[in-house]
């Protein structure tokens, strides 16, 4: 169920009515919650509902474990089952083949021929696989490290790993920022759920207006015939492509986080203006960041964070981003994505020293503009193979990507008649216009309007926009961040 | 304010309650004025045929086969000598080729017009397709028809993608088929409520084209200048406007036919009989086509109208099969062009599609049949 469908909102309206009249019986609500959760993934694919169930149970028996044993080696083998359970159903559905297909492609290089016949499995990838395990992991790893105490109820886990807004594509919640939201009873504060819905409808016309746009008349054309374009066209196509990304996953983002607060639950966020960073390890502490502190916290530092040399802190670094880079797909373009993010990020992070960073942050004007767009410019530089890698079935369009960047480099003229559309380009200068204005302007001075509008003109403006989106013909495009 | 006011009294819930007050509204308003209709890609045709009020003796449903294959201007001429008399006809075929639709649209018209003589319904091997909805079939529903489709779930699949990958590999796992009809449920509730939401839509949609076309169309007109000329053009020349096989469409579309011709002969075609297994003898497939020509024919028995299918041909392609021909017959009179004329390259645009000859053949031929009914 896309959120920017008609079925969404009648569901949607359902669930917030229900919901606040059951307010008072906290377990109601919750069990109206969590079915209402188990009725959205449904509309994706009901059969893995039944892999969520199982997530959630062996991080409830685990957790518990944990937490009522006090022998180290108990309790280390009762995360290790949570981790091989866990790592081991999204190993399968999601990097079986990668890898099988590697092997196979490995062993048929060294002479064993019969390897040459693999054929791929049919798996189909559960929508949310890579969101709710991370969520679940962090659980039982934050109960090990006595961080956490487990959550009360079998239902209120359920609720936190399944609650619908942000189920299919995150933000990634973690057990202590959700599960004491549980406890309190639920008050509806108009102020709260207000701008929960403000948010949820400027997220998706961020989706539908903005994305959208940029991605069917900028992005799809250059990504489609690359050599048509020339090298000025792949440059204008990457920095597109980086636009979309970032305002359909932040306005998924938007939407669950505006969509939990009309529920009365707080979300964290997810981006903070990710292009006003001045370095690519400053980008990624804005760019999705509960996917970016969550390797952080359970990857990077345990092993060894900085480290006391740079050639530690190059392998830590280097090990933490080619498992991100993963985590977006099974692909060898993602690979060679998280790679090319940790060599910028060595490259910027290793030699700064406190002084220098002091020295950064009073820098003049010109001289912040210029690392912003040396940044940008190198993020989006990486988008030749993310993007790439989200076009082909079974992400291994690498062939594709190193094309791109052989014209890129060879500063190729176009050989088409190619030209970036009017409404393409005038989309991204929106986005740009929206992204670095100060925060102030336009959203507050919009939310304030909005907020100050009588509900019936709330009412029919949310219809309006509602067949606006309806009208333009790629409105049911689906959010891109659902394929990983 | 109360920060902390009865939820369900709140402004916001007040907002949700406006949203849905409004969505009906612009159901009822786009419903009263057919305003779904303003987005056909027959420039317009469509919903001023729907809302023209003068009655029909004939009535033509289908697809883009029947919308570029019969030309009513003809017919009625031919028709007209032949028997001596007036003949009217409208061609009331959709770009979209589902049996559904053409059931929406003949209750549509019926609803406003007296009951036609005859009604031809297209059919064919492209035409029958297996359950997946076309993407405009829920331009032409109703409420009435959202809840008939969540009620009677016609639909099994999502698209054509989604249907091969089950017909090659099965639904997999699935106790009891509960995940296999749990999914049925929900496509067509998902159907049924972008049946109901369309409201608003519509009218954004025909107010933004009344906006583009400064108040003087609610419709969505080409935007190339020449394109309007042309058509202009034709209308102006000979009566209806049909894309010429000279013209950049035309070039382009004809690939299909040449490729075609290469593999297949005119006396191989003519000759050509369905062999391999009959799908459509199976009841479990083609449950849209039939329950929708079943329901076509129910409403033709109850407006005393003779029902005829009308089996559009596809450019040296594969015939009726033998179950096909046996159902339609069941339900009414079964008409199948003349190959021997139209299986000749130039009487198709592309290998779906008849050109502008064929279509005055076609029509001709049709006027012909419908003046032997007795």
């Amino acid at each position: 169920m896309a959120f920017n469908s008609t079925e969404f909102v009648c569901f949607f309206l359902l669930v917030y009515f229900s919901y606040w009249a059951l307010a008072r019986q906290r377990t109601a609500s919750i069990v109206w919650l969590v079915f209402g959760s188990c009725v959205f993934y449904a509309g994706w694919n009901v059969k893995f509902l039944g892999l969520i169930l199982v997530s959630v149970a062996l991080d409830w028996i685990c957790g518990g474990a944990i937490h009522r044993s006090e022998r180290p080696r108990v309790r280390r083998a009762w995360l290790a089952v949570s981790l091989l359970g866990n790592l081991g159903l999204l190993g399968y559905f999601k990097y079986f083949n990668f890898f099988a297909e590697n092997v196979a492609r490995g062993l048929a290089a060294a002479g064993f021929e019969r390897a040459s016949t693999f054929v791929p499995w049919d798996i189909v990838l559960p929508a949310g696989i890579s969101f709710y395990t991370f969520q679940t992991l962090s659980y039982t790893i934050d109960i090990y490290r006595r961080q956490l105490a487990p959550a009360r109820t079998p239902l209120d886990f359920l609720l936190f790993v399944s609650f619908f807004p942000q189920l299919v594509a995150g933000p990634i919640v973690r057990a202590a920022d959700f599960l004491p939201q549980l406890d309190a009873p639920a008050r509806h504060d108009e102020g709260r759920v207000a701008r929960g819905l403000y948010r949820m409808v400027a997220g998706l016309a961020k989706k539908v207006l903005l994305a959208d746009v940029i991605g069917k008349h900028l992005v799809d054309p250059v990504f489609a015939d690359p050599a048509a374009h020339g090298a000025q066209g792949i440059a204008l196509g990457c920095s597109g492509a980086l636009f979309q990304f970032y305002l359909d996953f932040s306005a998924y983002s938007d939407v669950a986080i505006g969509a939990a607060a009309c529920l009365g639950f707080e979300l964290c966020e997810n981006f903070e203006r990710p292009f006003l960073a001045q370095s690519i390890s400053d980008f990624w502490r804005r760019w999705h960041m509960s996917l970016s502190s969550w390797f952080r916290d359970y990857v990077f530092v345990p092993l060894g964070g900085r480290g006391a040399h740079r050639l530690e802190f190059l392998r830590n670094l280097m090990g933490t981003l080619l498992l991100t880079g993963l985590w977006h797909g099974a692909g060898w373009n993602y690979v060679i994505w998280g790679l090319m993010h940790g060599v910028f990020t060595f490259v910027g992070a290793a030699f700064l020293t406190p002084a220098r960073r002091a020295e950064r942050a009073s820098g003049s004007l010109l001289e912040r503009v210029a690392r912003r767009a040396g940044v940008f410019g190198m993020v989006a530089f990486s988008m030749l193979f993310f993007r790439n890698g989200t076009l082909a079935e079974g992400n291994r369009d690498l062939a594709g990507s190193l094309e791109m960047l052989r014209l890129l480099c060879t500063l190729a003229p176009g050989t088409g008649a190619a030209a970036a559309s009017t409404a393409g380009l005038a989309a991204l200068c929106v986005a740009a216009l929206v992204h670095f204005t100060p925060r102030a302007w336009p959203h507050e001075v919009l939310r304030a309007r909005w907020l100050a509008l009588p509900a019936f003109a709330q009412g029919l403006c949310l219809c309006l926009f509602a067949g606006t989106l309806g009208a333009l013909s790629y409105a049911k495009a689906p959010f891109i961040y659902f394929q990983f | 304010m109360d920060a902390h006011s009865s939820p369900l009294r709140s402004k916001s819930s007040l907002t949700g309650l406006w949203f849905l007050v409004f969505c009906a509204l612009a159901l009822a308003v786009s419903q009263r004025f057919e305003l779904g209709l303003c987005a056909d890609a027959r420039h317009a045709t469509l919903r001023e045929l729907v809302r023209d009020e003068r009655d029909a003796e004939v009535v033509f449903v289908g697809s883009s086969q029947t919308a570029r294959g019969v030309i009513p201007a003809l017919f009625d001429q031919r028709a007209t000598e032949l028997l001596g008399r007036d003949v009217r006809s409208v061609n009331l075929a959709t770009f979209g080729n589902a049996r559904h639709i053409s059931y929406l649209t003949l209750e549509r018209w019926l609803a406003h017009h007296g009951a036609p003589r005859v009604v031809y319904v297209e059919c064919g091997v492209l035409s029958d397709v297996p359950e997946f909805p076309h993407k405009t079939l829920t331009r032409f529903g109703e409420p009435r028809d959202a809840l008939a489709l969540a009620w009677e779930r016609p639909y099994a699949f999502l698209d054509g993608k989604e249907f091969v990958r089950i017909e090659k590999s099965g639904a997999g796992f699935d106790v009891g088929g509960i995940f296999r009809a749990w999914s049925v449920a929900q496509l067509n509730a998902d159907l049924a409520l972008d049946v109901l939401g369309r409201g608003s839509e519509d009218c954004v949609r025909t107010l933004a084209n009344l906006a583009l076309e400064r108040g003087e169309s609610p419709y969505w007109m080409p935007g190339e200048p020449q394109m309007r000329a042309e058509i202009a053009r034709q209308v102006e020349e000979r009566g209806y406007f049909r894309i010429e096989l000279d013209s950049a469409e035309g070039i382009e579309a004809r690939r299909s036919v040449e490729k075609q011709a290469a593999l297949v002969s005119y006396e191989k075609a003519l000759a050509a009989e369905w062999k391999g297994p009959d799908e459509f003898a199976n009841p479990a497939r083609f449950r849209v086509t039939r329950l929708y020509a079943e329901k076509l024919a129910r409403l033709c028995r109850a407006h005393g109208i003779r029902l005829v299918f009308l089996d559009q041909p596809n450019f040296r392609g594969r015939p009726l099969r033998p179950a096909q021909v046996e159902f339609y017959r069941s339900l009414g009179d079964l008409f199948v062009q003349d190959k021997s004329v139209l299986y000749r390259s130039e009487s198709f645009l592309d290998s779906g599609h008849l050109s502008v000859a064929g279509a005055e053949f076609a029509s001709r031929a049709l006027a012909s049949h419908f003046a032997s009914l007795k």
